[in-house]
Order: structure tokens, then sequence, then C-alpha cells
């Protein structure tokens, strides 16, 4: 599938017209059914690139484009329906006066029928393991569990496109790890649907079909992550490490000792080094 | 100062059929200096015993001590507790306010509570609130800015437009302007890029050399394994491990725990399950592994 279905062209965007531009002529492009990661140090745009997508901010310069038709205030409402976007913070995105409520606030708005809505309901709250929650308020859940709540909210849309901004910051790894593999079984079972992941775990950005890493408002590497994380030093000036596999295969390089190539996880490393 | 739990035990909601256990009688003595983190999975009692220290949640039974406070929800036995002791003490275990000039508590994604116009308005509301007067609480508030490596020319910034480890410093700021002998903080380095945490780790590790008391609750083992002297593991509202950081991989099965296992560990252990011919038994970091893996394999390149 090598349809593009986003397409940044030229975008610079500031908050306030006399303000330092925020993204400088941004430009790149996402085909449906990928995995996308978006890595940069904090502050470098990855948010407001995530909020220009979903309409939540206006862009005055260049030319965003989803499915190939151009992001406008007519087309907004209807492209919007496709997107869903997880924040960081669950403070700001908890509506609903429940979880069950919450979790089923998108259904309603798009006028699920009644008996699938609560099907769905039950079903994606015990997809991220809050089933036995649904008639909490936010005030009695931790801040992993809002994040939970708010992922289910949005996996259960039916969308084509969906991004996490740092969606899962507050949950121990056993719960990131328990995330992640439901955004595995749910591409596994929906091939077109794109996922764009803005994250500072650079484990998660080796898996990504792509990577797209932001400098100071800039797309400073645009690339596999195998090809992304070959630029060491430049990653570094820019405070982003390496992830582990490329961490210890360039460690070992240094002192002589090559690895295959098509060596691209620890399992097969442990593997070859005990040959 | 020391601070010491006796058998705290915490209930939520404890007169509902919603009541659950978050803390199953937890003892511990934290010294004055120490820089403690706490690991444990989501659920396992870490924040609600953070909350303890300050009084901000009070045991449903035991009690927590730090100096003349005794805190404890208990009133039978807070009346024991404090039966000897003279008009003031009683007076301080009342509601407590001295005791938070003390313990500072800084939550999780402080940033989310800034509010002010301008960061030095945001750090000075806490000693304004302890009822210092505008001048003082202008005084603590550059220091305290200055501790979180912040200088003059963020005062009048507006917090929302600074970065988000700066915006966390400026939060701790807050805290520190107080000027607590025990910090608290819950996940610190969370949501933070790589240099944002270094940021984060170098001011509460200055701090510490200043003699205060850390106490962090984290999920990064990077973080324990390079800041903490101590290293608490709590599960089911109990603490399983007290240790130190360098024994941590090695006395704790972290699995169990649902904690990370820091990617060293588990290549340590597919090595080991490979049959690896070097000696794996010492390594305690990632540079030891690259050593060792080095001192056998480059030897059979160069022999």
């Amino acid at each position: 599938m090598n349809k593009p279905i986003i397409e940044f062209k030229n975008i610079n965007f500031s908050y306030d017209q006399e303000d330092e531009l925020i993204l400088k002529n941004v430009c790149f492009s996402i085909n449906e059914g990928q995995y996308v990661c978006l890595i940069g140090h904090n502050g470098s745009g990855k948010s407001t690139i995530a909020k220009l997508l979903c309409g939540l901010l206006n862009y005055q310069d260049g030319e965003i484009l989803i499915n190939g038709i151009k992001l406008n205030d007519e087309n907004l409402e209807a492209l919007r329906k496709d997107i869903g976007i997880v924040f960081q913070n669950p403070d700001n995105q908890f509506i609903g006066s429940t979880v069950e409520d919450d979790i089923a606030f998108g259904l309603e708005n798009r006028c699920i029928e009644r008996e699938k809505m609560i099907s769905l309901v039950h079903d994606f709250s015990k997809r991220v393991g809050m089933e036995n929650f649904l008639s909490k308020q936010p005030e009695e859940l931790s801040g992993g569990q809002k994040q939970r709540v708010a992922i289910a909210g949005i996996l259960a849309l039916d969308l084509k496109i969906i991004i996490f901004d740092e969606a899962t910051s507050m949950l121990d790894p056993q719960g990131v790890e328990e995330i992640r593999k439901l955004v595995f079984d749910m591409r596994k079972k929906d091939p077109k649907l794109t996922f764009i992941s803005i994250t500072h775990d650079m484990e998660e950005a080796y898996l990504a079909d792509k990577v797209i890493c932001l400098k100071d408002g800039e797309v400073f590497l645009n690339d596999t992550p195998e090809n992304v994380f070959k630029h060491e030093e430049e990653l570094k000036s820019i405070g982003l490490g390496l992830p582990f596999i490329v961490k210890i295969k360039n460690d070992l390089l240094k002192h002589g000792i090559k690895i295959d190539e098509n060596i691209k996880n620890i399992e097969d490393l442990a593997g070859f080094l005990c040959k | 100062m020391q601070i010491k739990g006796f058998n705290i035990k915490y209930i939520y909601n404890e007169n509902s059929i919603d009541r659950s256990t978050a803390l199953n009688g937890v003892s511990f003595t934290f010294n004055q200096g120490d820089f403690i983190c706490i690991v444990g999975k989501t659920g396992s009692g870490k924040s609600t015993l953070v909350q303890t220290l300050n009084a901000l949640l009070l045991p449903s039974e035991g009690y927590v001590n730090i100096d003349e406070f005794f805190i404890t929800g208990n009133k039978k036995l807070k009346k024991e507790l404090l039966k000897k002791k003279d008009k003031k003490q009683k007076k301080d275990n009342k509601n407590y306010s001295n005791l938070r000039k003390k313990v500072g508590l800084v939550f999780q994604f402080p940033e989310y509570q800034l509010f002010s116009n301008s960061v030095i308005n945001d750090v000075m509301f806490g000693p304004l609130n302890f009822g210092f007067s505008k001048e003082e609480a202008k005084t603590m508030a550059i220091k305290a800015l200055s501790d979180v490596g912040l200088n003059e020319n963020y005062y009048e910034k507006s917090p929302f437009l600074l970065s988000g480890g700066e915006k966390r410093r400026v939060a701790i700021a807050g805290i520190l302007a107080s000027n607590p002998e025990v910090i608290v903080l819950d996940e610190p380095t969370a949501g933070l890029d790589n240099k944002g945490k270094v940021e984060i780790m170098k001011v509460l590790t200055t701090l510490n050399n200043l003699g205060k008391t850390l106490i962090v609750i984290t999920h990064d083992m990077s973080v324990v394994q390079n800041y903490a002297k101590t290293v608490i593991v709590m599960s089911e509202g109990k603490i399983v491990h007290k240790t130190i950081p360098d024994k941590l991989f090695d006395e704790v099965d972290l699995e169990e725990y649902s904690l990370e296992v820091p990617l060293f560990i588990k290549f340590k252990k597919l090595l080991k399950n490979n049959g690896f011919e070097g000696n794996l038994e010492k390594i305690s970091s990632y540079q030891d592994l690259i050593d060792e893996i080095i001192r056998i394999k480059g030897s059979k390149l160069n022999g």
C-alpha cells in the first residue's frame, strides 16, 4: 500500500504571527497503513503537527492533504471523522462523568446505535483493562488509568488515522506493553489503519515503518528506523539516544566486532555472539 | 531528620463496598540525606505511601513519625501517641500545616498545575500561602529558581511558553521555595526527553548534595541506577525489597513485579541462555557487559 494518506507540504506555523516559527517548511508524507513515529526534543514541534493534523490548529502557510484532499475549514468536520488523537494529559480529555460515559462519548457523537455502543464500550474497556472500573469517576482513577480510558475511547471509533501523543506516558512498563500489543493487533486486523506515535521511546521508534525526527521545528530526518539511527551524533546533539540493539552493535563495531546486518533484535544478537 | 513508618495501613473508601486496601502494613526508616527511589507497578501503593508522608492521606492504621509530627487517621492511636506531649506539639499535629513546610510533595506532571502569568508569581504562591510577606516570598522564590537552574531571565516569562523540562523545573521550584527538608516527587522524569530528564535529575542530585532527603517514585530504571542511594520495591501494598541500586538487578526478579527490566539485563540473560562463554556473573552495568563481550569475542578476532 503506497497511497499517501497524510501529506504536509511546506507548512510554516506560529501561534502568533510575531512569534518565532514553531514549524519551518515542514514536508513529509505518510502512507495508508503505516506506523510512523514522530521523535524530537521537547518543544521541537511534534505536538503542533498532531494538532494541525486533526484541525485543532489552523494553518495559514502551506498545505495539508488528508487522503489527497486539502484540509480546509469547509471539509474539516468531515475529514476529522476519520482521525483520532490521544493526548498526553488525560485530564484534558476526560469528558464523561464516569469511565463508561467517557468511552461512549465519541460513539454517541457518531450516532452509533445504542446496543452496538454498549457492546463497543464493554469490548474496548476490557481491551485496555478497565472493565472493572466502568462506573468510576475520573477523580477515583490514577493518571495511567485515565490514559487507558482515553485510549479506549479513541480505539473504539473505527478510525482511519490514530495519533498517540505520548498517550502512555503515565503507564508502567507492563501497561505500555499491553497497549502496544493492542495497537499491533488492531493494525493486523485492519492493515489500512494508519498509526502515528509521538514518543520519546527509541525502542518503540525502532519498530516503526518510518521515523520522522524534528529539530527546532524542522524535519531533520525522515526515513526507515534503520537509516535514521545511523545518525548517532546528530541525534545525540538534540538529546536523543539510540535503540539498544543499534547502540550495542555500534559499540561492538568500534572494537572490531562486526555484527551481521540482518540482526535486528537482541534475541538474534545473543545467538550470533554465542556461535 | 528521620522519617519512620510504623505498620501503616491505608484503605480507600473504608466504609463502602468499594473499599480497597492500598497499603497493607508498611514499616520503614528513611534517613536524612538519603536519595530513595520507590518502584513498583501501578496500584502497588507507591503514591498512597508518599502522600501519607505529608499527611495528605492519613493512615487508617499505624502512623508516620517525622520529628514532632505523628501522622495517622486513627484517632485512638493519635491520642495515645500525643498523650505525654506538650501543647505546641499537640497543636502542630492538629492540621499538619507546619509539617508541609518540612515535607514538600511534587505530584506527577506538576506543570499541569502551573497557573500564574509569570514564573516568579507561580513560585511565590507557596510561600505566600504559608503566610510569608511578599518580599520574603520573592526572596524565597528567587533562591528556589536558582536551585533549579533558572535565572532572572525567566522570572517574568509565562510558564506556559517554556519547554517541558523548564516547566517542570518551575513546578519543582514552587515546592522548593518553602525550603522543605524532604522533597517527595512522583514520576519526575515522565514525559520528558532525555535532555529534560538529565536536567531534572541534575537538579535533584544538587538538592540531595545540599542535604535534602529525596524520595522519588519512578518507573525509570536508569533513574534508579544512576541517581538513587536506596531503592524500595513495592507490591500489593507492601514493601517487598529494600536494597542499593547495584544489587537490585541481581537480588530482585524485576519481571515478577512488572518492573522494567533494563535491556542490558535482558540481553545478559539471553547470552547466558545461549551458553555465552564469558563470565556474566558480576555484570551490573551496560559497560561491564560490553567489556566482557569484547574480552571474549575481541580476543578471538585478534587471536
